[in-house]
């Protein structure tokens, strides 16, 4: 009876050995699984990540050529047509004894015309850009839309900014978007653009006393103006934030890390 | 000496239990504590049965059990919920494990433990566990199971039902043994099995204390 007590308590302590390391066994297998699956997931979502950047680069590029090539056609054709016009104008002028005061008004206007166009083009021509950095760039898009429309644009940066040229295209055209958005979308009068920059980020600011807009409303999350700010904010390694409230103007705050930059 | 162990390994997974979940959601984590208490209070009066009155404490371990397994299956379910429709798998085992503990303890009058129901109950868990593993590695979404506090109760209860099997199996012949020759084998393994399963739960509802508190 002995002998048989100690066989049975031998053979359950065995049994519960080798049950408890199949356990282990499996739970292991669990744990390892899942280790990998999550490497896998992440590797899938850089892969991902790295592909929209891809995507999205292209984009932009495309994008950038084809503002190019609006500029240079706005600037050899239209601006030459309309300046073909303003000759003929003078020269009708310089025929006439009295002049009309409304052959006047269009000759400036022709000449304003030209002048906005040209101002236009630049601002839409790469390789204009390419020649200046962004602050003299952005000087010059503030000084055309001071001169054309009834805001006001305020703006203040450092003296320079240690970006590559293709950032500096980059976040020019995101505080040009940002302006534009002040003008057409929120009937800003005034227009705050600050450009700053500390050893970990470089940061835009544009402020507006616009009529604002909510941040839940379904047309903001799909609006183009906000999906392109946001996603060559991305494409920089940035992230871009608004503040609105209805009536009370909107401030879009643009955000760099200094290593991507 | 050695089912003290076991009350000690309770009572610290209760106390764990009360410092982690009595602000935890969903509200049927906080079970855990009602549940854990109940199990404290019945290891003392087993235990005082036992070693004060010298009677068998089997009848108190029978009046456990269906609290045991019915609880254990609500546990397990909850958990489940989200990968697949676990409502009537879980009534089914739960009944099929009531008809057997009733049938048993009519038997016995209350006075024995019921092992088959016992055994049925620990196989239905087993597979349950299994079911878990496989929903958790079919998944589309990856979770960290480290700090998955769902993970370390399933866990829990896999080391220990299927550890125990064994002992269920052989448990009535392990009982005499034990009343005739003093070879405590079973409470031994019960003592690695219990501190096994506590450990993972405590482990489970510390990382949902930290969950709660990173999500809050």
């Amino acid at each position: 009876m002995q002998v048989q007590a100690q066989d049975i308590v031998f053979l359950v302590i065995l049994t519960t050995c080798i049950f408890l390391i199949a356990a282990f066994f499996l739970f292991g297998y669990v744990v390892l699984y899942n280790k990998k699956k999550r490497k896998h997931f992440e590797e899938k979502e850089h892969m991902q990540q790295a592909f929209n950047q891809q995507l999205s680069q292209s984009r932009m590029e495309v994008q950038e050529a084809t503002m190019s090539s609006l500029g240079k056609e706005l600037h050899d054709n239209v601006c030459q047509l309309l300046s073909s016009s303003k000759l003929l104008i003078a020269f009708s002028m310089r025929n006439l004894q009295e002049i009309p005061p409304t052959l006047k008004t269009a000759d400036e206007t022709i000449s304003q015309a030209i002048t906005s166009i040209r101002s236009l083009s630049k601002s839409l021509d790469k390789e204009w850009l390419e020649q200046f950095n962004l602050i003299e760039n952005l000087h010059t898009e503030i000084d055309r839309v001071n001169a054309t429309s009834t805001a006001r644009v305020f703006f203040s940066c450092p003296e320079n900014l240690s970006l590559k040229t293709d950032q500096q295209i980059m976040l020019f055209r995101i505080i040009q978007e940002g302006m534009q958005n002040a003008l057409k979308h929120a009937g800003a009068t005034d227009i705050n653009i600050t450009l700053s920059e500390t050893p970990e980020h470089v940061m835009a600011a544009i402020a507006d006393n616009g009529k604002g807009f909510n941040h839940n409303g379904e047309n903001n999350k799909k609006g183009s103006g906000l999906l392109n700010i946001r996603s060559r904010t991305n494409l920089l390694g940035g992230n871009a934030m608004w503040d609105s409230t209805i009536g009370q103007g909107t401030s879009l705050t643009i955000k760099i890390p200094s290593k991507s930059v | 000496m050695l089912f003290t162990i076991i009350i000690i390994i309770e009572f610290l997974c209760l106390f764990t239990a009360l410092l982690t979940l009595t602000k935890a959601k969903p509200a049927w984590w906080k079970s855990f504590i009602a549940f854990m208490v109940f199990t404290c209070i019945i290891e003392v009066i087993a235990y005082r049965a036992y070693f004060v009155h010298h009677v068998s404490n089997h009848g108190i371990f029978n009046i456990y059990l269906p609290v045991e397994v019915l609880f254990v299956s609500f546990v397990l379910y909850k958990i489940c919920q989200p990968y697949f429709k676990s409502g009537p798998v879980f009534i089914a085992g739960s009944v099929i494990f009531l008809i057997a503990y009733f049938i048993e303890s009519f038997k016995s009058r209350f006075g024995e433990y019921s092992s088959a129901a016992n055994n049925i109950a620990s196989a239905f868990f087993i597979i349950m566990c299994c079911v878990y593993y496989y929903c958790l590695l079919r998944k589309e979404e990856t979770v960290d199971i480290v700090i998955h506090p769902a993970f370390w109760i399933v866990s829990g209860c896999f080391f220990f039902y299927f550890g125990g099997t064994a002992c269920n199996f052989f448990f009535t012949y392990l009982s005499s043994l034990n009343t005739k020759t003093f070879i405590p084998v079973r409470y031994i393994i019960f003592i690695i099995l219990n501190f096994i399963l506590y450990a993972c739960w405590s482990y489970a509802f510390i990382c949902k204390y930290k969950h709660k508190i990173s999500s809050s």
